[in-house]
């Protein structure tokens, strides 16, 4: 299946968009759907950095240029819920078209 | 999950007096480790062992010395088959006296400032009593001292031999006033953390100057032109810019601007350019202040549509010539770094080995082909010459060989992104044994780095745009001028950490 061209950071931000946001949101509209369809929020932090990948051992993602502010768990986790109702509602849009 | 270069050595047993693989400054996603560098890190320890062995040394004493260093760039040499290093044989067992650290500010054979140095102010971390940290079992005791002002000390004046150093921004803003309308002073203008603010950077310069009783660090300042915003108009706050411009200018007496257009403090939902209209405005009223040089980070971005195209140095063209009195210090010599995984990476980088070209160090390039007369760009090579050289000398060859060949060798300028990439000793030492191929200059057009060159790019070139006397004394900075930097010190008996703060994958 083709990889729809997902753009969830041109969303109208859910909470007060910044720098971290804007680049989380590019970060996720990079996810393979596949992968996130797996994302499960029950998960543990523990599970969470382990299953994402991209986490450091300090605990805080390592989100490039990201400069002012530190992505952290908690805020990974408001944002991926957001992305999957973002993908669920254009989803089927998407894949008619593609 | 990705851990700091030593934890990764440390668990494998690996002392290696260069890094053996790229280290992230958090600016980009870490390659894995190639093949060639595993075979590079096997034959630093293979022969460092016996090398240690054999001259009854301790290994780690060993690593930690000049002729570790040399058996680095020889395994280097040996893999990548390039002489990229000027290194001898002779060197694994006795030091040469000319390439002996002249650590601590003694004279050494090059006067060396560091524009690109960062520490941290000791974030707080709240991974600490997390249920992963609990789970994890990493020793987490020296995390925030990795990027401490005492390490920051320890590992650039007592572990190197660079003489001065520019402590340089990362984006951030100050608050101005509290809720009651008065001037926050210190940290009351940074009330929840930050990694490096400019009242801390010219704190920790004045610091240093007073321990060493003489000149030994500068600072930047980060205010920009998008950090303080009328968020009903969506205009830039001039006044409040203005009063933070008098204040860094006046009160922290900062040495250069430190501007990331792809960055934004204060949540415009938007950066800027060096070309755009706040961005003249800013130097406009800068000018007006005799300040005038302006050090912007290009290149390592990210692939946000909104702001990732930012930190490509296209604007820095008009900027430039607009501002023919300015002068810009493009840090990371605009190297975008590019993807990450697989063995592609050159290509997807856009490498062309037929030209030397690469992403986006091409575009500034092509700037100063369109434009021979700009004479006020300045390329920095910071997290530029040493990630090139770790990750492929024949990279690091066109990458310099470029920079100097269009720019001038009187108009690039050292930097080194430690501490993420621990003492800047090795870099030091690299550069210093750094050399272009016959083949590349000849095919090229490059030509073979001199030690006048390697004389500007080291500080020459630095102290012209910093205005420093060369020929001032500076004092070393005495061992136990920090208790801590004295305890940390001596804790390693004495010797130069083989320790490499930035990040590398955990497999």
């Amino acid at each position: 299946m083709t990889e729809p061209s997902w753009n969830f950071e041109s969303e109208p931000p859910f909470e007060p968009r910044t720098e971290a946001g804007i680049n989380l949101c590019a970060y996720f509209d990079a996810m393979p759907d596949t992968k996130l369809l797996t994302y499960d929020p029950a998960m543990s932090d523990d599970h969470l950095m382990r299953w994402d990948g991209n986490f450091k051992s300090d605990g805080d993602m390592l989100l490039p240029c990201t400069e002012s502010e530190e992505v952290d768990v908690a805020m990974y986790r408001r944002y991926i819920a957001e992305c999957i109702r973002y993908r669920d509602r254009l989803r089927p849009h998407l894949l008619a078209e593609a | 999950m990705w851990i700091r270069k030593g934890e990764r050595d440390r668990m494998l047993g690996v002392d290696s007096p260069i890094p053996t693989q790229v280290v992230s400054n958090e600016e980009f996603i870490p390659r894995p480790q190639t093949e060639k560098q595993k075979q590079v890190e096997s034959l630093i320890m293979e022969w460092g062992t016996r090398n240690a062995k054999k001259i009854g040394m301790s290994r780690r004493g060993y690593m930690a010395s000049s002729m570790g260093l040399a058996t680095a760039f020889l395994a280097s040499n040996c893999v990548y088959g390039q002489d990229a290093f000027e290194v001898g044989e002779d060197e694994q067992f006795e030091p040469r006296e000319q390439e002996v650290v002249k650590a601590n500010g003694q004279k050494g054979k090059f006067f060396v400032i560091d524009v690109q140095a960062h520490y941290s102010n000791g974030i707080a971390l709240n991974f600490r009593n997390s249920e992963t940290a609990r789970n994890m079992g990493f020793n987490l005791k020296d995390d925030v001292e990795s990027y401490s002002f005492r390490t920051f000390t320890k590992e650039m004046f007592l572990d190197s031999e660079t003489a001065m150093v520019v402590i340089s921004g990362v984006p951030g803003k100050e608050e101005q006033r509290g809720p009651d309308g008065r001037v926050l002073e210190g940290a009351e203008r940074t009330p929840r953390g930050a990694i490096l603010p400019s009242w801390l950077m010219a704190q920790s310069r004045d610091q240093l100057n007073r321990m060493a009783g003489s000149q030994r660090a500068l600072c930047q300042g980060n205010l920009a032109p998008n950090h303080y915003w009328n968020t009903a108009t969506n205009t830039i706050d001039k006044a409040a810019t203005l009063e933070q411009m008098e204040r860094e200018l006046n009160v922290y007496k900062i040495n250069s601007w430190k501007w990331y257009c792809h960055t934004d403090p204060a949540r415009t939902g938007n950066g800027f350019q060096l070309d755009d209209d706040n961005a003249q405005w800013f130097i406009e009223e800068s000018r007006k202040r005799g300040m005038k040089l302006v050090s912007v980070h290009k290149g390592y971005s990210y692939q946000s549509r909104t702001l990732g195209h930012l930190a490509n140095p296209k604007d820095v063209e008009k900027a430039a010539l607009r501002n023919p009195d300015f002068n810009f210090v493009v840090y990371h010599s605009a190297l975008k770094h590019g993807a990450t995984d697989g063995p592609d990476w050159k290509a997807m980088n856009e490498y062309n080995p037929e030209t030397g070209d690469f992403l986006w160090h091409k575009v500034r390039m092509d700037i100063k082909r369109r434009n021979p007369q700009i004479n006020n760009v300045y390329p920095e090579i910071g997290s530029f010459f040493n990630t090139l050289a770790i990750q492929d000398p024949v990279m690091a060859m066109h990458g310099m060989g470029l920079n100097i060949k269009t720019y001038g060798a009187d108009h690039v300028v050292w930097g080194t992104d430690c501490l993420w990439w621990g003492s800047p000793q090795w870099g030091i030492d690299a550069f210093k044994r750094f050399q272009i191929s016959d083949e590349l200059c000849e095919k090229h057009g490059y030509r073979k780095i001199t030690d006048e060159d390697r004389a500007k790019i080291f500080g020459l070139n630095a102290a012209r745009l910093y205005g420093i006397d060369v020929k001032a004394a500076r004092n070393a900075l005495p061992a136990d001028a920090l208790s801590r930097v004295k305890e940390a010190y001596l804790d390693r008996g004495g010797l130069r950490d083989n320790d490499y703060h930035g990040w590398v994958q955990h497999a």
